[in-house]
């Protein structure tokens, strides 16, 4: 695969009016000194002459291959093939989409086609999402839900037209959908370039660097942190995000959108841990708030008032208290805290007297998703070396059989006897894999991705285990 | 040997080229710079640098008196011009903005005396006469109209255009459609046998698909190592070259067809085969690969594998390749933009 030599293509996806034409233009635009072919779906107002804009009818067909999910796109292949024939060659292909347009097609279509396999890449798909409208688009389309499912950067665009808070919500619906996308807030799709192309493919290193949590398992708490507290009268105090002027956003801007639904109920449980810098923390103390969390049912805090050391879970009911609880710290110590919103969310602090006091260490985990739909990412990590054979196997029996769901795949897989690291990504039932940089000095490490509908975890997970060497 | 005899640049990557019908030139296509350029068939020396269609070119072709060379591309337009002259005689639009494929009916319209020329652009079809009148436009193909032919033994004005799920016979001197076929997905190519027998159709799924069109029957050839781009038939229509891969596969197309006969398989060829041609009346068959590699074969034998008579190497990737008309020149374009004349003795 020369892989160095192929043109990079970027596909732009996102419903009418999300910003698609605006980000096109802000990309032609700007001096990149890049040599730019387009092709549109759609007429678009683009605002350049000097580049190659080719408009198409988007063709869709299945491969004849028996297989319904094996859908190319005809017209790409078509008019990438005659690009592909220029002598001067471009730096860059960016593909335009209608909005209700399916990206599974064209991304299949870079797998599935000989000649396009060879001379262009799939650098990315960027999908621009409209702050204001996409909650009503993911309970009425389909197609926004895939459109997010299968994008490797969303922007979220026109969050001016919102509050933060529900920008964080916001954010937090693309993530029960597409995990590992990485999203970028903007207004009039305003986003650096580099930051929409220059994706590397499936870049999977770069999504683990912005979430290092998503390969995790989900946890049942979002945020842990440790405390160092004196003995004496300490206060916890939150937004319950009722009624309140969200980060100082006017009242009016989302007064009309208010009732943010934030639960009404806040988990939370604290226990001693031997010092801030004790090795205890994460993982221990995560593993005994796991435990606290899922065997415990939660006790509410008696009269707003919170003992430590209190080795229990506890609820507080953000609406009875109306912004604060009184924390009665028995013992001076290290405290670790976990809790089911993450301090951002809720505006959580503690404070000694007027004094609030910083965690000592914290960090967020990935909380349990309630989906609201059932397109979800898996994330898997191994260490240790994989056996080529028995990962192929697995990976071509999986695609086989559970390839319509699976819209997108990707992964870095360590195996035994190869130096360099094993770069798998599919659309649907099509995958590449490829041989990358070798590992160096970097840990040995397996770490795969899926985005689909339906996937079971733990069958996943079983079934990747199982191909150590 | 091959004889190389003349060397022409296009500068750009070589779509198309044409022998005029006298054989006394040549006319080449570029991609990026749309540039047409005509070249003397005995020295190479290029007599016309026509304009051609700004952002590609993608087809020339002469009329069959030789009179008039059209030419399509990505301007959306069909040019005439005059291949002595090198003077434009005329444009029409093609109805979308690239047009990619042409072609001559071999007799003129007993009506009105004058050659008439089928255009694709996107779904539209058009046919004009050698003076760039429209005749007519068809009705709109319901997907982009992948490839076209004119019907032989060409004593009805009919034509075959195939596109993404579809073929549709169409009346040319009424502009009705006379027959339909559901044909299999993403169609790449389509060629008509010489005897008007057999319609053979290319698909991205790497098959081909036959049809007998003077039945029903259809069948199909699959385990094609990459899709099938050019179809060739030689001069008597029985024999039917098909790259898709490495290895030119020739079809022996008489009695009930090829379906379930084993194709002769002309294998030398490292890299895909970009294009072959066999002769216009000898029985020597050419091939051109993406790497450069061209090669000369005989394609009856019997008993031994087939070897190439003669092959050489080009300095680029090949793109087209076609026989002069008396078979002793073979011409082939390049990537690089290129034109070969080798002579083969």
């Amino acid at each position: 695969m020369k892989s160095e030599s192929r043109i990079p293509v970027t596909v732009i996806t996102g419903f009418l009016g999300s910003g698609k034409t605006t980000l096109l233009n802000r990309m032609l635009s700007e001096k990149h000194g890049h040599r730019i072919a387009i092709i549109e779906n759609e007429f678009g107002e683009i605002s350049i002459d000097h580049e190659l804009v080719v408009q198409t009818d988007e063709e869709i067909f299945e491969m004849n291959n028996g297989c319904l999910c094996c859908t190319v796109r005809g017209d790409l292949i078509r008019t990438l093939g005659h690009i592909a024939k220029r002598r001067d060659k471009f730096d860059r292909i960016l593909i335009e989409t209608t909005g209700l347009a399916d990206p599974g097609p064209i991304a299949q279509t870079f797998f599935m086609d000989d000649d396009l396999k060879n001379q262009f890449c799939l650098d990315g798909i960027v999908t621009v999402v409209d702050a204001l409208h996409l909650l009503q688009h993911l309970d009425d389309a389909p197609e926004a839900r895939e459109q997010i499912a299968f994008a490797d950067r969303i922007l979220l665009n026109k969050i001016d037209m919102v509050s933060s808070q529900e920008v964080e919500e916001l954010e937090g619906k693309i993530h029960c959908i597409n995990a590992p996308a990485t999203i970028y807030r903007c207004v009039r799709a305003d986003v650096p370039v580099e930051k929409v192309w220059r994706v590397g493919g499936f870049n999977l290193d770069h999504t683990l660097e912005i979430h290092p949590a998503f390969l995790e398992p989900e946890q049942p708490f979002a945020w842990g942190g440790v405390f160092h507290l004196p003995e004496g009268h300490a206060k916890i105090s939150f937004h319950s995000g009722h009624g309140c002027s969200c980060n100082g956003h006017p009242e009016q801007v989302h007064g009309a959108t208010s009732e943010h639904e934030m639960p009404s109920e806040f988990l939370l449980a604290a226990f001693p841990v031997a010092s801030a810098w004790s090795p205890d923390f994460p993982d221990k103390a995560a593993a005994d708030a796991r435990a606290l969390f899922s065997s415990e049912k939660a006790v509410p805090v008696a009269n707003n008032v919170f003992f430590l050391p209190d080795k229990k879970l506890r609820s507080l009911d953000l609406k009875a208290h109306r912004g604060s609880s009184f924390l009665e710290v028995g013992e001076e110590g290290c405290y670790a805290l976990f809790t089911s919103l993450s301090p951002e969310s809720c505006d959580l602090r503690i404070s000694v007297g007027e004094k609030e006091v910083e965690p000592e260490e914290s960090r967020s985990f990935k909380p349990v998703h309630h989906h609201s739909g059932d397109i979800s990412s898996v994330g898997l990590s191994l260490d240790g070396d994989l056996d080529e054979e028995k990962v192929t196997a697995w990976m071509g029996r999986l695609l086989q059989e559970k390839g319509a769901d699976i819209f997108r795949m990707k992964g870095v897989l360590s195996v035994r006897g190869k130096d360099e690291r094993l770069i798998f990504q599919g659309v649907h039932m099509t995958f590449e894999a490829k041989l990358d940089r070798p590992w160096g000095k970097s840990p040995r490490h397996n770490a795969l991705v899926f985005i689909g509908r339906k996937l079971d975890r733990q069958a996943l997970k079983a079934g990747f285990t199982a191909c150590m060497a | 040997m091959p004889k190389l005899i003349w060397s022409a640049n296009l500068g750009e990557y070589v779509v198309d080229l044409k022998e005029s019908p006298d054989g006394s030139q040549w006319a080449a296509a570029a991609a990026a710079t749309g540039q047409i350029a005509i070249f003397d068939a005995a020295t190479g020396e290029q007599k016309h640098a026509l304009k051609g269609h700004a952002l590609g070119a993608h087809v020339v072709a002469y009329s069959p008196d030789g009179k008039v060379l059209a030419s399509g591309g990505q301007d959306g337009q069909i040019k005439f011009w005059s291949p002595s002259s090198g003077e434009e005689l005329g444009r029409c639009p093609g109805g979308a903005p690239w047009v990619t494929q042409l072609a001559w009916h071999p007799v003129p319209n007993p009506k009105t005396g004058f050659y008439e020329l089928v255009s694709i652009a996107g779904k539209k079809l058009r046919l004009w006469d050698a003076n760039g009148a429209q005749v007519r436009a068809f009705e709109d193909s319901v997907a982009t109209v992948s490839d076209i032919a004119w019907l032989p033994p060409f004593d009805k004005r009919e034509l075959v255009s195939v596109c993404s799920g579809n073929a549709l016979v169409l009346d040319a001197e009424n502009g009705v459609v006379s027959g339909r076929r559901k044909l299999p997905n993403g169609v790449l190519v389509l060629s008509c046998s010489p005897d008007g027998k057999w319609m053979m159709t290319g698909h991205q799924d790497n098959s081909i698909h036959v049809w007998n069109l003077r039945g029903s029957t259809e069948a199909h050839m699959r385990g094609y190592e990459s899709k099938v781009t050019r179809l060739s038939w030689d001069s008597s229509g029985r024999y039917l070259a098909t790259n898709g891969g490495a290895e030119v596969a020739v079809w022996d197309c008489s009695g009930k067809g090829p379906e379930g006969t084993a194709p002769l398989m002309l294998a030398w060829h490292e890299r895909t085969v970009r294009d072959q041609a066999f002769q216009h009346s000898g029985s020597s068959l050419a091939s051109v690969d993406e790497g450069g590699f061209f090669a000369v074969w005989r394609t009856q034998v019997s008993g031994r594998p087939p070897a190439p008579l003669f092959h050489g190497k080009l300095g680029s990737g090949g793109t087209v390749l076609r026989w002069s008309a008396d078979d002793k020149i073979l011409v082939i374009g390049t990537e690089s933009g290129w034109i070969r004349a080798i002579e083969i003795i």
